[in-house]
């Protein structure tokens, strides 16, 4: 990263989504294009136009906290616990006993769009007069507890802090993340994103903005990124963390290396509160300061994870901002969106991509944008349509774009090549 | 009616499923804080579902117990000056 000559790798992954409660599982299912979305059974949609969602199933939170703290969390943060674990353990820090002073430079920065919808839903609806709102009411829904249930969890005594910009909240995360490692503010960071808004309010919410598909009666063809017939995004719940670390330290210990964070971007549109300007400026600024950052030019990316939502608008904008900026190198680039396969988990989806993008980086495997029947005209580069292919780029990004006109972009650097 | 042997189930109960032990594990002299983990927003929420439960309306505030022995104990005269207030209706009956 520009500024500075500490470097950050990637040593440690772990993901709870509708594809998988492991990395393991989220890759093959994203691999073999196998999607999550299923008609939802977390609540009753009699009355609601959107019936579909990306539920997380099967996942056992008894593995991961202790029966009387879970009251204690929202969904949003016990899966967050689910994927600290996971990523702690691929990490090697489930056996490596962290010293006092590893932990005081251990950090944790989490990204959730908005925190505890679940639990303010059921607060509200069971809401059983003014001295009677549960004290655990608040720490369950603020943003901020996902890292800090995962600081008491593991005693990490750094940075320790949310990040809210709606569904650029894991990208920007990561991003802010590995700048503290990268100015020695940190050594390592348990870093990511979170959310769980599959309830009546979040469908209902995102449904009367007309954000959300409506293809119910086929789910797994309702989020198509890229195609010309998408009608909206699909909501989908879960987490990703990975676990960052200054890349010395991480070499000195042997750690296996998933990819390097190499640049990072951030900006606004200062344009509309959902929506971004046809030219996608602010896109396309993220990333060019994300190459930047990374000290390189645009030829020398080989692959995007795209936000690529299945908006109308948001993927024609992204596509545009993508082609202006890459121009004639759109031939040799390759795309995907993998929010086809997993449909958009708000704050958590830029950790989910990232954990993608760092796979595509470590086994030279693209994974497949699915549903694209007919592709946009706007969209005039490779979206790696229905079936993964071996790709070898040195220089991969990963795209988030969220409401309130603010954009966030990564570059990871393959490792090994 | 009820005997002071359901009173003390019901207690016990309330306590157990708010801490997430099991009720047959509790004895008058376990601790709540230092034998069950409980914090101060732990104890707030087991009276707050005592009060619930009992239709009391109790200061939260002002509640110090430390094992529950001291629940049962609080709860019982609670619930003996809600009865004494309600057989006594007060100086402003008279007015």
């Amino acid at each position: 990263m520009k500024h500075s000559t500490r470097r950050v790798v990637i040593t440690g992954m772990g993901a709870v989504t509708p594809c998988g409660n492991t990395v393991a599982e989220l890759w093959q299912s994203l691999e073999a294009g196998r999607s999550g979305i299923r008609t939802i059974t977390r609540f009753n949609t009699t009355g609601f136009d959107c019936h579909i969602a990306g539920e997380v199933v099967g996942f056992e939170l008894d593995r991961f906290v202790v029966a009387r703290d879970q009251k204690k969390m929202d969904l949003f943060t016990q899966y967050a616990m689910g994927a600290a674990e996971e990523a702690m353990l691929d990490a090697g820090f489930g056996s490596h006993e962290l010293s006092s002073d590893e932990r005081d430079s251990f950090g944790a920065v989490l990204g959730s769009g908005i925190g505890g919808l679940t639990t303010i839903w059921h607060e509200a609806n069971g809401y059983r007069g003014p001295r009677r709102t549960s004290p655990f009411f608040i720490p369950a829904i603020i943003s901020n507890l996902a890292p800090g249930f995962i600081s008491l969890r593991w005693g990490l005594r750094g940075p320790n802090k949310a990040v809210a910009s709606a569904c650029a909240s894991a990208t920007h995360a990561i991003g802010d993340a590995a700048r503290l490692i990268a100015h020695g503010y940190a050594d390592r960071m348990l870093t990511g994103g979170a959310e769980s808004g599959v309830n009546p309010l979040g469908i209902g919410g995102f449904g009367a903005m007309n954000a959300l598909s409506l293809r119910n009666a086929t789910p797994h063809a309702a989020s198509r990124p890229f195609d010309q017939d998408r009608d909206g995004f699909v909501l989908s719940e879960g987490a990703g963390i990975l676990v960052l670390e200054e890349r010395e330290l991480a070499l000195g210990r042997g750690a296996k290396i998933y990819a390097e964070v190499a640049g990072y971007g951030e900006t606004a549109d200062a344009f509309h509160i959902t929506r971004a300007p046809d030219d996608g400026a602010g896109p396309m600024r993220a990333m060019a300061l994300a190459l930047d950052d990374a000290g390189i030019v645009a030829e020398q990316v080989g692959y995007i994870n795209a936000h690529a939502t299945s908006t109308p608008t948001g993927d024609r904008i992204e596509s545009r901002a993508i082609r202006t900026l890459f121009g004639k190198h759109c031939s040799k680039l390759s795309v995907s969106s993998t929010k086809s396969v997993t449909g958009h988990l708000l704050g958590a989806a830029g950790a989910v991509e990232t954990i993608a993008t760092a796979m595509t980086a470590a086994t030279g495997i693209a994974p497949p944008t699915i549903n694209v029947f007919n592709q946009d005209s706007e969209t005039d580069f490779d979206v790696t349509p229905h079936t993964s292919k071996k790709v070898r780029p040195e220089y991969l990004m990963n795209n988030s774009i969220g409401f309130g006109g603010t954009n966030a972009t990564l570059v990871l650097r393959a490792v090994g090549l | 009616m009820e005997t002071q042997a359901d009173l003390d189930n019901q207690i016990y109960q309330i306590i157990a499923k708010m801490l997430r032990v099991k009720a047959e594990n509790l004895r008058p002299e376990t601790r709540l804080r230092e034998d069950l983990g409980a914090d101060s927003l732990d104890l707030t929420e087991v009276v707050m579902e005592l009060e619930v439960h009992f239709g009391l309306n109790l200061n939260t505030r002002e509640v110090h117990i430390s094992t529950v022995a001291e629940v049962v104990s609080y709860m019982k005269d609670s619930l003996a000056a809600r009865d004494q207030a309600e057989q006594d209706p007060g100086p402003q009956a008279n007015v």
